[in-house]
């Protein structure tokens, strides 16, 4: 059984139909397996515009467009919904009007119950243009906001009105360590978690405070974010408010980021400064101090307090030759050192100086000159120690190996220590001077040698051997590789490090070498070395050994002695003091490098940013640092030391106020440690261009909470801004063009316009129609200028067959755009003092020349031209100035159109006017004549004949002139309608004068007109005989209206082609600007009423003379008469209004 | 003799000669006494060269030389003539108002009827017939 309909269907087919009825949302219809339309309901009809009766039985595809049928869509689309059931699509389609709709389609297949079979398919359909016109544009501004915050370096989260969040960009989702998907619709405070850096108590987040109080919430500082991962960083955050249209509060914005690196490259100056500072002021055996580079004395450490016995207080600023002996300042030597130490880098002095209360002591001084990077002298470093005890010491010493040398051999000996102290002397660096005294001392001192030197941390380093035989030193150092003497019982090194005490062994016996050997192969080396004496003396400074060097013999007949230590002993005191300045002078290095690395790092990141940076100190504003972008953004090189008070630019701020150098937001930050967050100011380079900048601008906090520098940052917005500001002006173009019907007014509108905001100056150029180009509206944006482009306008005005410029773009309705204007396009073509004059007034970098154009046609040009601003026009302002060209076309175009349409009613007007009162004349005597015949008749009154005539005369007359007028406006009609025919014959032009002239006589005689027709001989031609009559008659009349009481001249003549006919009269003559005028419909020269007709005697006579091929002109005085000539071809061609010559040769051909 | 010393005489002033002798024609069919002017000097001369004081003016408006709304304003400022009755006579389609602004006495529209034109004579000089 197969029933296609059975009691179920009927019944869901009612419901159906029910539920079809009630909505009216949706196009809800079925369709045949086949596709074919089966039912169609109200939304259906409504939403496709097809009623029921049209479309039922029709294939569903014809709701898709062309291309969806073209790629079987609609048939895809039921295969699919039949092999599964069911098949939705959102897409364009078509209405019955062929208009698009965007629809979300729902096709189900509907199934026999019983046995499956496919019976059709229910579609409904929904229109939803306006949802995706809407999802459009908000998408739009999703993505463009959404490529903003992608941009931002800093990291950006949004929240709605409930501290939701709502988008995250990349730099927020790395730091929080949340994706954007994860975080949306999350809790602010989930995904922004921050804590107090300090406490690590959690703070309120500033977006919080945004939504409750929605004001701007400023820069936050010592807060960490806890990121995802439970990783913190600090981080400086800000959050504003997001306002809908209506101004009320949709949520924040929160802008953040991780300040880690700037922290550490802070607080590794800080700490470097301060290890440094504490390093220098702490010491106590060493005078350190710092002099400026004339000597005088600008730092003092506690050791210096304690050598020289001068509190800081008194002795900074002091000379510090004062140090010195009497004897040694006369000879200068204070300056001698300083010149030296300028000369090498450095000097190294052992002599007497004086302490405050005058006794003299042996001092160690070395002097070295510090430089700044540039390589100059900034001051010297003083180190000074006393040595005067060591000198005793040294000094007895010293007597003793003179006496011992004495004793022995003495010349050797005392060459060789003037060898060592020359040795010590030259080094700086302690393993250098280490590795050359151990050499040096081979073979005097032993054969081998071993300098230990305890480093900071206590672990001992050997930092240099030496043997006689350079190949045995591999073995030397094999010692202590493979036995540290820390390690050994009873090892020398050790013990005589701790006591001071030095140790020597005359002989060393077999039994010692295998008591110090710990391995075998330890003994093994010491067994290839071979010692037999040595010297162990420890290299003491202060209270404590430093190292010690072990002089080693291992020859059997070289044995130490007393003498040998005391100078091992001497040797190692020098070795000690060398190694300690080498110390401090590597740590002064090392301290001073590190600070000039963080600097250089914190230099790079500020250098790297994309924004223009200045750091200044505070309370001087002298400029710190400057990065590239600030110098390119000014225009300016900053060099560091420069005063921020003399700015190279002048600033402006929003509202066009110039600031003062106070209140320039660096000096703000500076002295009133203001916060200056994104505000807009305008600089003007010394060059006179200018930009649009945001500003930021805070105080820098030094180590005490005290403000000692302010950092400004600043990005141009120039671009910004004038996008914005050229919307705005598009947006009010329209408005502004329209706002006056005088297409001279709005072209003025329209240059002043532009100016300052698009361009420096501009003009306004529309052909005259007499082959001038004026300019019609002139601006610049300095009102002393406007003059020059007056000037310009004035006397070099473009001219139409200019190869370039706005000749150029009249003729080719093609905009043209010079980006850089040179110095020879500039000048011009005119080598003209004057032009180049005012165009070196003007200036002139960058132009813009678009046509005004409507329907196709260019009416006009606008000529933008950048000057001051220096400023070069791209593409977009191209593009700009063509839409206001097309806006401001229009407007004008609307003006034009207006004007003459007011003309045209106006003439209109006066045409009724004059045409009621012409019409009316000859009907009132009619009426009056008439009106008493028919008295007369009824009355019965008898009438002598001769009142009949003299009335029946006038009725004939007036009736007579109405025939004139009437046929005066027929002939207006049908010449306007383009429909008088013409009828040509062959006639001498003499005999249609004479006839006319026949006609005139009456009139002339009661005129008093004297007609002189001069017409020498015949001129025969092809004319049509009614319409020339008309134009004798008119111009006869014409003459009569205007010149009653005076002679009235025709001449007749012909040339070769042309037959020449001039009607002169004597009255008032027509003033030139009127010449013109009078051939044009309802126009007459003289202003008005004061002559009957229509006006439209030589209107008529022109437009027939051109039909027959010729032209009618006026020569004419005022006071002098006018002379009316018309010029006809011999041949007239029968009326298309061109001379035609060869159509009516033609004519007479046939 | 009549009250005014109106003699029944009527001053037609037209530019338009077929529309001067019409009306002319007509007034001394009713035995009125006509004198015609071209235009509005034409009617002051012959207003105050006459003996008599006429009884009625009718005036046209638009004429060349000096026109309606000259004449009117010489003849106001005129004591011997400011009296005198006026009658606009115009084909203007809006003769009421530019009756009215010429502060005229009455107003005739061109074409006019016979009849019209003898009540306006009437009206203005019945005494005179006494």
């Amino acid at each position: 059984m197969k029933p296609s309909t059975g009691p179920d269907n009927a019944f869901l087919q009612e419901r159906y139909q029910l539920l079809v009825e009630s909505v009216e949302d949706y196009a809800i219809f079925t369709l045949s397996a086949a596709g074919i339309i089966e039912t169609w309901n109200k939304g259906a009809e409504r939403i496709k515009g097809y009623r029921a009766h049209e479309i039922i039985g029709q294939h569903f595809s014809k709701f898709y467009p062309a291309e969806d049928i073209a790629a079987r869509k609609p048939d895809y689309e039921l295969e699919v919904a039949a092999e599964v059931g069911r098949f939705e699509d959102e897409g364009w389609r078509v209405r019955n009007d062929g208009s698009l709709f965007w629809a979300n389609v729902i096709i189900t297949a509907l199934r026999d119950p019983e046995d499956g079979h496919l019976r059709g398919y229910a579609k409904v359909t929904r229109d939803l243009t306006e949802r995706k016109a809407h999802e459009d544009s908000l998408r739009a501004s999703r993505e463009s906001l959404s490529a903003t915050l992608h941009s931002i370096g800093d990291a950006v989260i949004t929240t709605d009105e409930h501290g939701l969040v709502t988008r995250l960009n990349p730099v927020a989702e790395q730091l929080t360590g949340w994706s954007r998907q994860d975080a949306e619709g999350r809790p602010l405070a989930e995904v922004f978690k921050i804590v107090n850096e300090d406490t690590q108590l959690p703070v309120e987040s500033p977006v919080v405070r945004v939504l409750r109080e929605g004001l701007i919430v400023g820069l936050a500082n010592h807060t960490a974010l806890i990121a995802k991962n439970g990783n913190t960083c600090p981080i400086s955050d800000s959050g504003a408010p997001i306002r809908d249209a209506a101004g009320k509060l949709r949520g924040a914005v929160m802008v953040f980021r991780d300040v880690t690196e700037q922290r550490k490259a802070e607080e590794n100056l800080r700490k470097s400064e301060e290890r440094f500072r504490l390093l220098v002021s702490q010491v106590r055996d060493y005078a350190i101090f710092m002099l400026d580079p004339t000597g005088c004395i600008i730092s003092w450490n506690a050791g210096a307090e304690h050598l020289k016995g001068y509190q800081a207080e008194e002795i900074i600023g002091q000379h510090f030759s004062r140090f010195y002996p009497p004897q040694d300042i006369a000879s200068d030597k204070p300056g001698r050192e300083l010149e030296e130490a300028i000369a090498n880098g450095r000097l190294e002095d052992e002599g007497w100086r004086v302490r405050k209360d005058g006794t003299l002591f042996w001092a160690n001084v070395v002097i070295t000159a510090l430089r700044d990077d540039s390589g100059v002298l900034i001051g010297f470093a003083k180190v000074t120690r006393d040595l005067t005890e060591r000198r005793q010491a040294a000094l007895k010493l010293l007597e003793e190996q003179v006496a011992r040398a004495q004793s022995e051999s003495a010349q050797k000996r005392s060459s060789f220590l003037a060898h060592l102290s020359k040795t010590l002397a030259e080094a700086s660096d302690a393993r250098s001077a280490m590795a050359r005294i151990a050499k040096a001392v081979l073979p005097t001192m032993g054969d081998y040698c071993i300098v230990d030197l305890r480093a900071a941390d206590g672990t001992v380093e050997s930092l240099s051997v030496a043997h006689i035989d350079p190949t045995k030193e591999e073995l030397v150092w094999s010692l202590r590789r493979l036995q540290s003497p820390e390690a050994s019982d009873g090892h020398p090194v050790p013990t005589v490090r701790r006591t001071r005490r030095s140790d020597l062994v005359h002989t060393i016996t077999n039994e010692m070498l295998v008591a110090g050997s710990k391995t075998p192969a330890y003994l093994e080396v010491l067994r290839k070395l071979h010692p037999t004496s040595y010297m162990v003396v420890p290299m003491v400074l202060g209270e404590a050994a430093i190292g010690t060097i072990s002089f080693v013999s291992t020859s059997d007949e070289r044995h130490f002695d007393e003498t040998d230590l005391a100078l091992a002993e001497d040797l190692a005191h020098r070795a000690a003091l060398v190694i300690e300045h080498a110390r401090l002078y590597e740590a002064e290095q090392h301290a001073r490098v590190a600070a000039e690395e963080s600097r250089s790092q914190l230099e790079n990141v500020l250098e790297q940013l994309p924004a223009g940076v200045i750091l200044a100190e505070a309370p001087s504003g002298r400029l710190v640092m400057a990065n590239q972008e600030a110098q390119r953004i000014l225009g300016h090189p900053l060099e560091p030391g420069a005063s921020m008070k003399e700015f190279p630019v002048e600033l402006y701020d929003g509202t066009g106020a110039q600031y003062q150098p106070s209140d320039r937001p660096l000096s703000r930050a500076i002295s009133h440690g203001n916060i200056i967050h994104n505000d807009e100011a305008k600089i003007v380079r010394q060059d006179g261009t200018s930009s649009w900048v945001s500003v930021n601008a805070a105080p820098i906090k030094g180590i005490s909470g005290n403000d000692v520098a302010g950092v400004v940052t600043f990005h141009d917005v120039t671009d910004r801004k004038r996008t914005a500001e050229m919307v705005g002006l598009l947006a009010n173009a329209g408005a502004i063009l329209g706002s006056s019907l005088e297409y001279e007014t709005t072209l003025q509108q329209l240059a002043t316009l532009v100016v300052p905001s698009l361009a420096d100056w501009c003009m306004v150029h529309v052909p005259d129609g007499k082959g001038g180009i004026p300019a019609v509206g002139v601006a610049h944006a300095d009102p002393e200028k406007m003059k020059w482009a007056h000037a310009l306008g004035e006397h070099y005005a473009p001219r139409h067959d200019d190869p370039h410029g706005v000749a150029d773009v009249l003729r080719t309705g093609r905009s043209v755009f010079y980006a850089h204007i040179s110095e020879e396009m500039r000048r011009g073509n005119t080598p003209d003092e004057e032009y180049v004059h005012i165009m070196n007034e003007l200036g002139m970098t960058s132009v813009i020349i678009v046509p005004l154009a409507v329907h196709g046609l260019t009416v006009g040009t606008l000529t933008m031209v950048s000057a001051e601003s220096k400023r070069t026009f791209d593409e977009n302002d191209l593009a700009f100035a063509e839409e206001l060209g097309r806006r401001a076309a229009v407007a004008v175009e609307n003006a034009r159109l207006y004007r003459e349409s007011v003309h045209a009613v106006r003439l209109r007007d006066e045409f009724v006017s004059i045409a009621s009162h012409e019409l009316k004349t000859p009907l009132t005597s009619l009426q009056l004549h008439v009106d008493g015949l028919l008295q007369y008749a009824e009355r019965g009154v008898a009438v002598s004949p001769e009142r009949n005539l003299a009335k029946l005369t006038a009725v004939a007359e007036q009736v007579e002139r109405q025939e004139r007028l009437i046929n005066d406006l027929l002939d207006f009609s049908r010449i306007a309608a383009g429909r008088l025919a013409l009828q040509l014959e062959r006639f001498d032009l003499r005999q249609l004068i004479a006839a006319v002239g026949e006609r005139f006589e009456e009139q002339l005689a009661k005129q008093k007109c004297v007609l002189t027709i001069d017409a020498p001989s015949p001129v025969m031609g092809h004319w049509d005989w009614f319409r020339l009559d008309q134009v004798v008659t008119n111009l006869l009349s014409n003459a009569l209206k205007y010149a009653a009481g005076l002679p009235i001249e025709i001449r007749v003549s012909a040339t070769e082609s042309a037959a020449e006919l001039v009607v002169i009269d004597h009255g008032p003559g027509i003033a030139a600007k009127d010449q013109e005028r009078v051939f044009d419909r309802f126009e007459r020269a003289v202003s008005g009423r004061n002559y009957g007709g229509f006006g439209l005697g030589l209107w008529i006579v022109r437009e027939i003379v051109s039909r027959m091929g010729g032209e009618v002109s006026v020569a004419s005085e005022a006071g002098q008469g006018a002379a009316f000539k018309v010029k006809l071809p011999l041949e007239s061609n029968g009326g298309d209004g061109s001379p035609g010559t060869t159509q009516a040769n033609g004519r007479k051909a046939s | 003799m009549t009250e005014g010393g109106c003699k029944r005489t009527i001053v037609v002033v037209d530019d338009d000669e077929s529309i001067r002798f019409a009306i002319s024609d007509s007034l001394e069919d009713m035995g009125y006494n006509v004198v015609v002017a071209s235009d509005g000097q034409d009617a002051l001369d012959k207003l105050r060269a006459a003996a008599d004081r006429p009884c009625l003016v009718l005036l046209d408006l638009m004429m060349p030389g000096m026109d309606g709304w000259a004449f009117r304003a010489a003849q106001k400022s005129d004591p011997k003539l400011a009296s005198i009755p006026v009658v606009v006579l115009t084909a203007d389609a809006h003769v009421r108002q530019k009756a009215a602004e010429l502060n005229a006495d009455g107003h005739v529209a061109k074409p006019v009827r016979l009849k019209d034109l003898q009540k306006t004579a009437e009206r203005f000089c019945r005494k005179g017939t006494e």
